[in-house]
């Protein structure tokens, strides 16, 4: 069930209804209504693979009080059976037939010719996400940092709970796990805030995304004819259009969740005016950077254990978070070139230069040298993400090679005036709410012709129902 | 909570009427952008102007698009009017004829119709006749009473019998022109509207002149077809029940009113020959219309060109100039006028 659909439009009233005014004096049953929810809400796609998400979450159960025993040995054992098991699964499912296509072409090149057996399995919706949501659990019991659960129910909503469980923000144990297990009351001002959202997602979503989507598409496909003004607007339309997509999921996940009293973890902060990579990494994707961060980069020593440690830990993380989007080699680019603008500031130890403030913090305005850093930012962002939009390599060095040399073809600038009336709008709001994240400062009447014509737009958009971006990661 | 259901329940109240009365004022001031393409919009209401007026032509051609560009009136003779609407059928023709008999006199009527019209699979009921209203009320309840009798949906057998009223019911919205109904379109509707009225004021020109110069012929271009075929071969004609009904009550009028009655299969390009040819899709419609031809004495199925060469064709399914001129030509022979 997408979040873009009548469907959802007719669900989430209805688990909401049963939730708060059926099931709301048992923490239990309100618990147990979600699960079936969240069941119900992933088998829309399809029923089969609910088998697998069931199976996942009960093994990890398991595994956690495995890994919970004082004999450490025997946790550890526990604890790789557990990797081993949710990594098992991604890599059946999802890397597979990258890998055994890799492997043929290997032998290719030493001139033997085989033909390697191909699963033609749909990967499962959202795999990558409830497996690490699986992982983090048992590493954080691992590390004493959580107990394990004892009530099967609560550990099956914390891996399956529906706002979440197809493309994230990818939640620790620590943190949901707490707000699943106490008592939850309604709350209107939390009710309030999951409305608006629901409908800033909505609007980034089935307005932004969706409507650059088209434009995005048709440059992509046909990118030998588009003059190199057109491609280069094409890249930026992306950025755009990927951040409407992704963050427009996650506010609706958040806004949904906080509609059953929860709340999740935050996953974007205004990505798109950072001032360096490393600060990009801070606000972009949120969960799985600091997932990678806690469950990869620091037992792999961190920055800790000198240079060049650091630097190979940060390829690690970098490649590994950019084969965890997809079994291509275009998405492991676009994890190296990541690696590459992240590496100058790691060996300058300018990294961690920008970790709390937000830009121009105090000003109405950024300072000229803000400006320029965010726009270098934003111009290798958009650069690394043709390598994530293309449909391959070849495509993708296609299209940034036509991007410089291609001025004979005919400007297309209603093209670029459509794009511009979809990205500045965009880009006019975040800054406008950068400082007090989601907090709209102005009078209550402007709010609420903001917020018609808001839900307006998105009613006049609504109906196209394509899939969000993330959804096949 | 209270206060949330009631503060939500207010939002959405004011959004959805607000989006309605917008789309609403759009849709009853500048119908042509909003109810559909504008060409089409353009050449329907004309259409429908010349059957519920009284022009003094007493042989008429009704058909679909196909019916509309095959056959020029002029060339069949002083008294001949081309009162075919793009996309319709037997239902269409039926009111057609009905309406024009109410104004004006017919001696003969010919009609043109696609015979995949007739099977009934064509989207383009819902999409002229239900939003320009081509048929009143009244006639859309007697549809929809036959539709129940025979339990499916006109022109959406696949739709199933299971959400026969629930259907009829979303068309009969779409007919009274609820806003939503059309919101999906609006914003193409709304972005024609801004930004290409001035050539949407041209279409309108271009196509009300084509229309009565020519007495309701459209001329589909000049170009030639890239000679794709558009029959399945495989496919077994058969005839939509609510359409044969709609012939029956046709011949009823033309019992009633002395009409001599033709029916004409327009031509296809030579690819959609090659694969019609000793098809069972050929046999099963030459049974039908054998079968159409022994029910009825009135009706007479004109054996005319069953294909033209490629080159006059204007695109997949409609002849152009030269095809019209050469297919009316024989249609003219085989009336023996």
């Amino acid at each position: 069930m997408l979040f873009n659909s009548v469907e959802f439009l007719l669900f989430l009233p209805s688990v909401f209804i049963l939730y708060w005014f059926v099931f709301n004096r048992s923490l239990h049953w309100q618990n147990i209504l979600i699960l079936i929810a969240s069941y119900f809400f992933y088998g829309w796609w399809s029923w089969k693979f609910m088998v697998l998400l069931a199976l996942s979450t009960f093994l990890d159960y398991l595994y956690g009080f495995g890994v919970a025993l004082q004999n450490r040995k025997r946790a550890r054992l526990f604890l790789w059976l557990s990797v081993l098991n949710n990594l098992g699964i991604l890599a059946v499912f999802k890397y597979y037939n990258f890998f055994a296509l890799q492997f043929q072409q290997g032998l290719a090149l030493l001139g033997l010719h085989t033909n390697v057996v191909l699963l033609q399995v749909a990967i499962p919706i959202g795999i990558s996400f409830y497996t690490f949501h699986g992982m983090s659990y048992v590493f954080d019991i691992y590390r004493d940092k959580q107990k394990p659960v004892k009530n099967f129910i609560d550990y099956a909503v914390f891996v399956s709970f529906f706002p979440l469980l197809v493309a994230g923000p990818i939640e620790r144990a620590s943190h949901l796990l707490p707000q699943i297990r106490k008592k939850r009351f309604f709350n209107n001002i939390q009710a309030a805030d999951g409305c608006r959202l629901i409908l800033w997602g909505l609007f980034k979503k089935v307005v932004i995304a969706d409507s650059l989507a088209v434009i995005v598409d048709n440059i992509f496909t046909h990118y030998h004819d588009q003059h190199a003004s057109s491609l280069i607007v094409g890249a930026i339309a992306f950025s755009f259009q990927i951040y409407g997509d992704f963050s427009g999921y996650t506010d609706i996940a958040l806004g949904t969740a906080k509609l059953f009293g929860f709340e999740l973890l935050t996953n974007f902060k205004f990505p798109y005016f950072s001032r360096d990579i490393a600060e990009f990494w801070r606000r972009w994707h949120i969960s799985l950077s600091s997932w990678f961060r806690d469950y990869l980069y620091i037992p792999l020593g961190g920055s800790k254990q000198g240079k060049l440690k650091a630097v190979r830990n940060t390829f690690i993380i970098f490649l590994v978070s950019g084969f965890w989007h997809g079994a291509s080699w275009k998405y492991i680019a676009w994890g190296g070139i990541h690696a590459c603008g992240f590496l100058p500031l790691l060996l300058l130890n300018r990294n961690r230069k920008h970790t709390s403030d937000v830009v121009a913090q105090e000003r109405r305005l950024p300072s000229g040298r803000e400006l320029a850093q965010m726009m270098v930012t934003f111009t290798f962002v958009t650069f690394a993400w043709v390598f994530f939009r293309a449909a391959d390599m070849r495509e993708a060095i296609g299209y940034l090679t036509s991007a410089v040399t291609n001025y004979k073809q005919p400007k297309d600038l209603l093209m670029c005036l459509s794009v511009c009336c979809y990205i500045i709008p965009l880009i006019g709001c975040d800054w406008w709410l950068r400082r007090d994240e989601r907090s709209l400062k102005a009078p209550r009447r402007i709010k609420s012709v903001i917020y018609v014509v808001l839900a307006l737009l998105v009613l006049f958009y609504f109906g196209k129902q394509t899939n969000f971006i993330y959804f096949q990661f | 909570m209270k206060q949330f259901l009631l503060k939500t329940t207010r939002y959405l109240l004011v959004t959805v009427l607000l989006s309605g009365i917008i789309i609403g004022g759009f849709i009853s001031r500048k119908p042509e952008f909003f109810l559909g393409p504008a060409v089409d919009y353009f050449q329907c209401q004309y259409q429908y102007g010349q059957i519920n007026k009284k022009t003094g032509f007493t042989s008429i051609i009704i058909g679909d698009s196909r019916g509309n560009a095959s056959i020029n009136p002029r060339q069949l003779g002083e008294k001949w009017i081309n009162l075919s609407i793009p996309g319709s059928d037997f239902f269409e023709g039926y009111i057609t004829l009905k309406r024009y008999l109410q104004h004006n006199k017919v001696d003969t009527l010919v009609m043109v119709y696609g015979m995949s019209y007739i099977s009934e699979y064509s989207r383009w009921f819902n999409l002229r006749t239900i939003p320009y209203r081509f048929i009143s009320y009244g006639e859309l309840k007697e549809l929809e009473q036959l539709e129940r009798k025979y339990n499916y949906l006109f022109h959406n057998r696949a739709a199933g019998h299971a959400t026969l009223r629930y259907d009829q019911f979303v068309r009969e919205l779409k007919y009274w022109h609820s806003p939503f109904s059309y919101r999906e379109t609006f914003l193409d509707g709304l972005n024609n509207c801004c930004f290409s009225q001035k050539k949407t004021a041209r279409d309108k020109q271009r196509v009300i002149a084509q229309l009565s110069e020519y007495r309701g012929y459209t001329n589909f271009g000049g170009a030639d077809s890239n000679n794709t075929d558009v029959i399945d071969a495989k496919l077994r004609f058969e005839p939509g029940q609510i359409n044969q009904h709609y012939l029956e009550q046709i011949m009823r009028l033309a019992e009633a009113n002395d009409i001599a009655v033709y029916l004409v299969n327009p031509p296809m390009n030579q690819a959609s020959f090659n694969t019609y040819n000793k098809s069972l899709y050929e046999s099963t419609i030459n049974q039908f219309l054998e079968g159409l031809q022994k029910k009825y004495s009135r009706l007479c199925v004109l054996q005319t060109e069953v294909w033209l060469p490629n080159t006059m064709f204007g695109d997949q399914l409609h002849v152009n100039k030269r095809g019209t001129s050469s297919f009316s030509a024989n249609v003219r022979a085989r009336l023996g006028r």
